[in-house]
């Protein structure tokens, strides 16, 4: 019974913040001030145990896909939505699908998790998985040093409770072993790496390396990209058969490859014997994009495909995954990214003209570019306008309009073009 | 015509936070009034370049100072006779610091390379903000507009200089900001810096380029990335007093 209240209470509150038209985290700040092992006692009744998802970019993507391939087999998934990944924002997500009575019928937990908060919410969940993406620089302003976002995320990873996967491919997290844990890798072959135009954008250990040690291993590897989709192949470190697996991808890019990489080899060990390709693979051939990435919108007669970007990785990664100059262009970015100073470190030689800039860093954009010798169309700060000039251009041979936009951003235009809120917001 | 060689030093370590900018800037502004420029980048374990006639150095985590800490320390002698022979050298955040007399604090014990008279101390409160700095640099008074990410205190020794005034920010911790010397200087402005406030970058080559015997005008050529600069700053200016958190 001394969940009922502060379930109660936690709901009222969120029906409040939503009727405001808030995706509040307040509901689950408040539970958790009322009812401290709200996160633990909810979690625990999960009979697969709880599965973390870290890294500094495409933690969404591959919660998204962990899930999807998960839910292929059968499991009932419990995630949460894309960014509620502080304690208090879990919280709000578990309060909107338990009963007053704190049940929740789930069979495991996906959790995209932030990593300054990571360890101490492994505190709480007791991850029997932790999976760690990748250490981008990233946040500077919040992290001052890359190395101490490598050392939260490698902190976390040894909480795991049986199975930790790392990327082979990063300098910080891929020679992370452990004598009591299982530890598998994803990664990429050298050839597709070597192809890219600006690699991975894994940060550089600096002076960290550690020269002359063995190649290591990656039990799930992208060989091989097509226009669809990717060649996975799936190995053991020692013994063992290997195989190859065709996937379908929501979005283009090997950096999400790399991603389904990473959610494949997890759901491998999170499963055990049970994990079964096929339904790996299916998995992959029905699912949607991510909430902004690569995802496709209608705008008239035509379609808006929007690309997120968080820094200049992942906007360089998205960048290097065009195929060709977008015919029509929006990139905006306003002051949920405060310190663009990163845009110089950017290559936006992919873009042979930008339609329009926008966001408050409007201005910041369009000085990058014109160093750049890229040709502006509109330099037009508010977002609201700026799509108006997007729609109102001709249309395109191609059907399509681009929008590279950060999180801010891509809320407010996709809300313009009648999608609001699509997304399950706590 | 008049060819401008611009060096950048150690661009991956010290170039995590758009330090590349800088170097963008000076050449294309120098490009636009009709110079050639030739870049030369060093990198650890590179032999050291001859000479120079204009150096950037970026910032860049306490960690990546260190790793190139040993090859820096070889430009001791060299950028010294450079800044002394009028060959301007930008310095920002973390390579302000390294040319000082050393870092201390935090556990940070790295000796500089006594460039700039004065020394850096870690473990000041973090600061990330817009920051507004008022500067003489090789001229009248000039308001500059940037961002500002660190935790130091740096405190000049006497006789040395400020290069500029704080008008809102942290700067070296006591209301003046950054160390000049000569056409030199170190800075914590990030944005980048040059980029966004062209007249600065103007004042910078002009130094550069009249050493070598040039001219450096700015002309219509430089007409939109004025005006760009111009509307970022005032953007800038607007959200002064916006914090962001760290952690
Ligand atoms: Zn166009």
């Amino acid at each position: 019974m001394k969940y009922v209240l502060p379930i109660l209470l936690g709901r009222l509150v969120r029906i409040i913040a939503r009727a405001r038209g808030g995706g509040s985290a307040y509901p689950g700040y408040l539970v958790l001030k009322l009812l401290p092992s709200f996160l633990t006692d909810v979690t625990k009744q999960f009979d697969r145990g709880v599965l973390f998802v870290l890294g500094s970019n495409g933690k969404s993507t591959t919660t998204h896909m962990l899930s999807d391939v998960l839910r292929a087999h059968g499991l009932r998934v419990f995630t949460n939505p894309t960014g509620a990944n502080l304690p208090q924002g879990i919280a709000s997500a578990l309060l909107s699908e338990v009963s007053i009575f704190g049940k929740l019928q789930a069979d495991v937990g996906v959790l995209e998790v932030d990593e300054a908060f990571a360890v101490e919410l492994s505190g709480h969940l007791h991850p029997s998985t932790v999976l760690m993406l990748n250490v981008q620089v990233d946040q500077l302003y919040r992290f001052y040093e890359t190395s101490r976002v490598a050392d939260m995320m490698t902190d976390t990873a040894a909480t795991a409770g049986t199975h930790v996967v790392t990327n082979r491919d990063d300098e910080y997290l891929g020679p992370f072993t452990s004598s009591t844990l299982d530890v598998t890798r994803f990664g990429a072959s050298t050839e597709l790496v070597a192809g890219a135009p600006h690699g991975l954008q894994n940060a550089s250990a600096f002076g960290g390396k550690t020269e002359g040690s063995a190649p290591l291993h990656a039990e799930a590897e992208v060989r091989a990209l097509s226009a669809q989709g990717a060649t996975i192949a799936l190995s053991r470190a020692t013994g063992g058969g290997s195989s190859s697996l065709e996937i379908r991808l929501p979005a283009k890019g090997l950096h999400y490859a790399v991603d389904a990489a990473a959610a494949i080899q997890t759901a491998r060990v999170a499963l055990g014997s049970e994990f079964d390709e096929s339904k790996a693979v299916a998995a992959f051939a029905a699912m949607k994009p991510a909430y902004g990435r690569g995802e496709r919108l209608k705008i008239g007669t035509d379609e808006a495909e929007f690309v997120m970007f968080k820094n200049a990785a992942s906007l360089q990664l998205n960048l290097d995954a065009l195929t060709d100059a977008p015919e029509q262009v929006l990139l905006a970015i306003d002051e949920g990214t405060p310190d663009i100073s990163w845009i110089y470190d950017v290559d936006f030689s992919s873009l042979d003209h930008v339609d329009v800039v926008s966001g408050e860093k409007a201005w910041q954009i369009a000085l990058r570019l014109e160093h750049a010798g890229i040709p502006i169309g509109t330099v037009e700060p508010r977002i609201e306008k700026a799509i108006e000039l997007m729609k109102a251009l001709p249309a395109p041979a191609s059907k399509t309009k681009n929008f590279i936009v950060n999180y801010e951003q891509m809320m407010i235009a996709r809300k313009m073009l009648g999608y609001p809120d699509l997304e399950k917001r706590a | 015509m008049t060819t401008l060689s611009l060096l950048q030093l150690y661009p991956e370590q010290l170039g995590v936070s758009g330090d590349g900018g800088n170097v963008v800037a000076l050449a294309e502004r120098a490009r636009r009034a009709g110079l050639d420029v030739e870049l030369v980048e060093h990198r650890p374990g590179d032999s050291l370049p001859v000479g120079a006639d204009l150096v950037v150095i970026g910032s860049g985590p306490l960690s990546t100072l260190r790793s190139i800490h040993s090859d820096a320390l070889r430009f001791r002698e060299a950028l010294s006779d450079w800044a002394d022979s009028g060959v301007p050298v930008v310095a920002i955040g973390g390579g302000m610091e390294l040319l000082s007399q050393g870092i201390s604090g935090e556990g940070a014990d790295l000796e500089g390379l006594g460039f700039f008279d004065a020394s850096a101390h870690r473990g000041a409160k973090r600061r990330a903000n817009y920051f507004r700095v008022e500067t003489a640099y090789s001229g009248p008074s000039l308001t500059l507009f940037g961002f500002e990410d660190h935790a130091t205190r740096f405190e000049l020794a006497a006789g040395a200089s400020a290069f500029g005034t704080v008008i809102t920010g942290g700067g070296n911790g006591d209301g003046a900001e950054g160390v000049s010397r000569g056409s030199s200087f170190g800075t914590q402005l990030k944005g980048p810096v040059l980029p966004l406030n062209p007249q600065l970058t103007d004042r910078v080559l002009a130094s550069a380029v009249s050493r070598i015997g040039g001219v450096y005008d700015a002309g219509p050529a430089h007409a939109t990335l004025d005006e760009y600069a111009r509307q970022s700053r005032l953007v800038i200016e607007k959200n002064l007093e916006r914090a962001f958190k760290a952690m």
